[in-house]
């Protein structure tokens, strides 16, 4: 498990992250989402021990993360680059012996990858002759190359076309099985949302929400319900109890007043006749990404 | 929403998740290994491209053309074409060209102590037509007969006589007038001949007792050889090293290097690779200047590169590492390719003032000795001392080592450079900036 605690981080008078705390758990998917300059990549940074913390703490396993730890870790940072004009295999086999792969293992695990990764066929090319979605590709393989016991991406989803998109999906969700904790951040919601496990949500340098992505919506939920009635819901503007957000004829979504009770609003309801549909409304991560960054 | 599960299953390609056996133990690479492995990438992707292969391939070339060709240039004895008017003139120009193609210094015989030269006899009517063929350049020469001394012969010649031809005129001259002096005295022909070639033969032979070690001038273009080998191999690979520094910026590649290698180990490895592969080229068109000497019978050239090649060598070693990771930070300040004109500069004075220096003071005197000592110019003043014997071993001693403590201190300002710059991908950092940052 990854545990980062109080970490905190400022660039001359802006202060980056402000005791910015969460875990990442082994077998899980954990997705890091927030604006752009919200914190995440010097937040991602940090754990690679690229960047030092001002004050707070890494832990891994448990102990304050040390270098050697950090080596086992695997990187794909925001900025993406691999050397132009070497051949993806070779990038691949540079990067799996500085992580410590003897030379023979290393091509060979070069070459597994690249097959998983449906890129095999492309391993002697340089990587400057690849499509943006097959570079991305090999960014992907050099932060996997070592058989990583941390995974921390950055947007490893962007520039891929949907059936990439599945198997970069597909392939995170391995590893998490096999029990490596993975941290990757997204723009891409509905992305997250159908991915993760757990969910990490920054703004402004702090964390503004953490845990379970179903929690998370279900915590964050606003009491809003979406009734279908048998005829017009016209009346429904006349209860002090909510709010109407809209109305079309016999539909309508509305939010509860904090305290209200949703039953007496079913009972009042049915006493004007059928009630077809009475649904709690569950907001996407988005809407919760949009409120909380209001 | 997804299917988490807590139990970890065994997938190919990944091994060392926890509970899952390792499909190859990954161990915790040493230091020197990191620097290995970053030295062995730069030292392929180097060997590998071509610009570099063909710029050596174009040097050796070089090399072996600017001594081979001098020498075959110079082989063979020069062609001088002579205009002779009046008998006796042309008897002198026929024994002249006789002595001519007899000489070649050291053999004792009538031609002894004279340079050979091929000499083309070709009679003329009048000295008129002879002065006439020798301004127009159809003959280098022309033997008349002399206005001023009745019975004389004078050598006309335009701007100026070719080399070996006066003295070969002359003793052609004297030895037939003192050949017909001696037959007209009584002697036989066979007689006179035998007293002329022993008169050649008692032409006293030359012995220096204090001689050069050393054709001074060949040592002199020999160091000058060496200075620019130096100064090309430290600018083209230092160059090379920023280069490849900017490269990893620009590429953003740095980012995961610096997450899994102590930036020391990248920068050892940059600058091993670089003075291997300078020295590796130094010495291979060193080799090729060797090889043509040898072949076209320099062995003079060869004997002189043999011996001073040992202290050259040292020194460019010292002065290449000195250098090398000054141009790496010259890198790491830099974001782009393009910033490497500017961030280069201080590289470059670094560079071309020594070598002129150098060059220019190249006269051993209190100035020279005073070049062998600064840091900056002992690689290139120290072996031109040793090589024209005005230094002693001792002395590059004292000098390697001070340019050995330099190269410690300025490897740790450069150190300090790259290592606080090489993360900053936004621009070019300002020097000031780049050392406090």
């Amino acid at each position: 498990m990854l545990e980062l605690i109080d970490v905190r981080r400022s660039f001359g008078e802006f202060r980056a992250l402000d005791d910015v705390s969460f875990v990442v758990r082994p077998g899980r998917l954990t997705g890091f989402i927030g604006a752009n300059g919200a914190g995440k990549t010097t937040t991602k940074r940090i754990i690679l021990g690229v960047l030092a913390a001002d004050s707070g703490h890494v832990r891994w396993r448990g102990a304050d993360v040390t270098a050697s730890d950090r080596r086992r870790f695997g990187y794909m940072p925001e900025e993406r680059g691999l050397y132009p004009k070497m051949s993806v295999v070779d990038q691949l086999v540079f990067f799996a012996r500085l992580h410590g792969v003897g030379a023979r293992d290393a091509r060979r695990r070069a070459e597994e990858l690249l097959a998983e990764l449906g890129l095999g066929d492309r391993a002697g090319d340089k990587l400057e002759k690849l499509s943006l979605g097959n570079a991305q590709r090999a960014q992907v393989a050099a932060s996997l190359i070592h058989d990583p016991e941390l995974l921390v991406l950055d947007e490893p989803f962007s520039g891929l076309d949907p059936m990439a998109v599945d198997v970069m999906g597909a392939m995170l969700r391995r590893r998490a099985a096999a029990g490596v904790p993975v941290l990757f951040s997204s723009h891409q919601l509905d992305l997250v949302e159908s991915l993760c496990d757990d969910v990490v949500l920054i703004h402004a340098g702090r964390i503004v929400a953490t845990g379970e992505a179903r929690d998370l919506r279900r915590t964050h939920r606003p009491d809003r319900y979406r009734i279908q009635l048998g005829g017009d819901a016209g009346w429904l503007r006349d209860r002090s109890d909510l709010q109407v957000l809209d109305v079309e004829g016999p539909s309508a979504l509305v939010e509860l007043r904090p305290g209200a009770d949703d039953q007496a609003l079913l009972a009042a309801a049915l006493e004007r006749g059928p009630v077809h549909a009475f649904s709690p409304v569950v907001p996407t991560l988005a809407e919760i990404f949009r409120e909380v960054a209001r | 929403m997804s299917l988490a599960t807590d139990v970890p299953a065994p997938v190919p390609g990944t091994g060392s998740g926890p509970g899952t056996p390792a499909a190859a133990p990954v161990r915790e690479p040493g230091l020197r290994e990191l620097v290995g492995v970053v030295t062995q990438r730069e030292l392929l992707v180097k060997l590998r491209d071509k610009t570099f292969i063909g710029s050596t391939i174009f040097l050796l070339l070089i090399v072996a053309v600017s001594i081979v060709l001098p020498a075959l240039l110079d082989r063979g004895n020069p062609d001088v074409r002579l205009a002779s008017v009046g008998d006796r003139a042309a008897t002198v120009a026929a024994a002249a060209a006789r002595l001519g193609a007899l000489a070649d210094g050291d053999t004792p015989g009538a031609a002894q102590g004279l340079a050979p030269a091929r000499i083309q006899p070709r009679a003329l009517p009048d000295a008129e037509a002879a002065r006439a063929a020798v301004r127009a350049g159809t003959v280098d020469a022309a033997l008349v007969p002399d206005a001023a001394a009745p019975g004389g012969l004078a050598l006309v010649g335009d701007t100026a006589l070719p080399e070996p031809l006066a003295p070969l005129v002359g003793a052609a001259a004297r030895e037939q007038t003192l050949g017909s002096r001696l037959q007209a005295a009584g002697l036989d022909a066979a007689a006179a001949g035998a007293a002329l070639t022993a008169a050649a033969g008692s032409t006293p032979a030359q012995h220096l007792l204090d001689p050069p070690a050393q054709d001074a001038n060949l040592s002199l273009a020999l160091s000058l050889a060496f200075s620019m080998l130096f100064f090309f191999a430290s600018f083209l690979f230092g160059m090379s090293i920023a280069q490849s520094v900017v490269e990893e910026k620009q590429s953003r590649v740095v980012e995961i290097l610096v997450a899994a290698v102590p930036v020391r180990a990248l920068l050892a490895g940059k600058v091993a690779a670089n003075t291997v592969l300078a020295l590796g080229q130094t010495v291979l068109l060193g080799a090729v200047g060797m090889i043509g000497a040898g072949l076209v019978g320099q062995g003079d050239v060869l004997s002189l590169i043999l011996r001073s090649t040992g202290w050259f060598l040292v020194f460019f070693v010292l002065g290449f590492t000195m250098l090398a990771t000054l141009w790496a930070a010259c890198g790491a300040v830099a974001s782009r390719l393009e910033d490497l004109n500017a961030t280069t500069v201080p590289m470059q004075l670094l560079l071309y003032l020594p070598f002129f220096a150098a060059v220019y003071v190249h006269d051993p005197g209190t100035l020279q000795r005073i070049l062998s000592y600064v840091p900056f110019t002992a690689p290139l003043a120290m072996p031109q001392r040793l090589m024209t014997g005005d230094a002693a071993w001792w002395e590059a001693l004292i000098s390697a080592a001070i340019v050995v403590v330099t190269a410690v201190g300025v490897v740790g300002i450069a150190t300090r450079l790259y290592e606080r710059n090489v993360l900053r991908t936004a621009g070019r950092v300002p020097w000031r900036e780049a050392w406090n940052a």
